[in-house]
């Protein structure tokens, strides 16, 4: 779970360009939209086609967006049970 | 009665050179002017995580509208809804666009991102700014082939005379390629709100078309 939870941070870091960012300046438990990393509901929709193209997991119910991006822990969890790759 | 209108601060960048209110900033280490936008974001401690999430283009018009405003809260001086923004460019978001088109052009490998398509309109940089400054009134955004300032500030001008606005952020951003980048930003202001106007500008075509050209 950590690698996947490293390797997670680094996709967020290369996909919105956080430059002066590094997978330890990324908070494990603090959310990911709103405050810290100020992610958007663009961002969601980029994270979503980070989850097909790189795991081959598709969000059916955008409902279930809301917990699964909560924080890079949920999203990792999340990645371990449903992943096809 | 119509009133007089000023500019109170502009910032004029060309490629690798910056000029803010007649300090002339050169750049001697950047190679790039991307660079050079970023070198100003961090030289200047603007600290807002999306920066680095825009395009070129948002990039600097963002940095351009920081160093210009220089930490001063437009909302402090104006409600909201009577400040505005008003850009124009040559390329509307080109540049940006064939990043976008590039990235979806292996059909096999389909999967088009949005955090690049949301930048493939100009008014974007707009938005940027206003989401910064917490801007909400008028935003316009005009492409024209060559800077047109009798028109832009005929448009500035009528909207502040008409009581539309009180103060606008307006002028030419610019990115045509990775090696040219040209901004020309003025922030706008009535001489009512202004207690020495001899320091200033008059916003006219021929003092905004002076400035573009100082670089």
């Amino acid at each position: 779970m950590e690698d996947l939870i490293k390797e997670l941070k680094q996709e967020i870091i290369d996909e919105f360009n956080f430059e002066d960012m590094t997978a330890e300046d990324i908070d494990t438990e603090a959310p990911l939209f709103g405050e810290g990393l100020g992610l958007d509901s663009i961002d969601a929709l980029s994270l979503m086609v980070i989850l097909e193209k790189k795991y081959g997991i598709k969000i059916e119910d955008p409902k279930d967006g809301k917990k699964i991006f909560s924080t890079v822990r949920t999203l990792a969890e999340y990645i371990a049970a449903n992943r096809k790759q | 009665m119509n009133t007089q209108q000023y500019i109170t601060s502009w910032c004029v960048l060309k490629d690798n050179t910056i000029n803010i209110n007649d300090r002339l900033i050169s750049n001697e280490t950047s190679e790039q002017p991307a660079d050079l936008v970023k070198q100003l974001y961090r030289a200047h401690n603007m600290s807002y995580p999306k920066f680095f999430k825009m395009d070129a283009l948002s990039r600097l018009a963002f940095v351009c509208s920081e160093l210009l405003l220089n930490k001063r809260k437009l909302t402090d001086t104006y409600k909201a809804e009577d400040i505005a923004v008003i850009l124009s460019n040559r390329s509307a978001s080109l540049h940006t666009d064939y990043a976008y088109n590039e990235s979806i052009i292996d059909r096999a490998n389909y999967f088009p991102n949005p955090s690049l398509f949301v930048y493939t309109l100009p008014n974007i940089m707009i938005g940027e700014i206003c989401i910064r400054n917490g801007i909400t009134g008028e935003n316009t955004f005009f492409v024209s082939s060559e800077p047109n300032f009798d028109f832009l500030t005929e448009q500035v001008n009528f909207l502040m005379n008409t009581g539309v606005i009180q103060c606008c952020l307006t002028g030419w951003v610019e990115v045509s390629a990775e090696n040219h980048y040209e901004a020309t930003l003025f922030l706008v202001e009535k001489n009512k709100m202004i207690e020495d106007t001899a320091n200033f500008y008059t916003f006219a075509p021929y003092n905004v078309s002076k400035i573009h050209t100082i670089l």
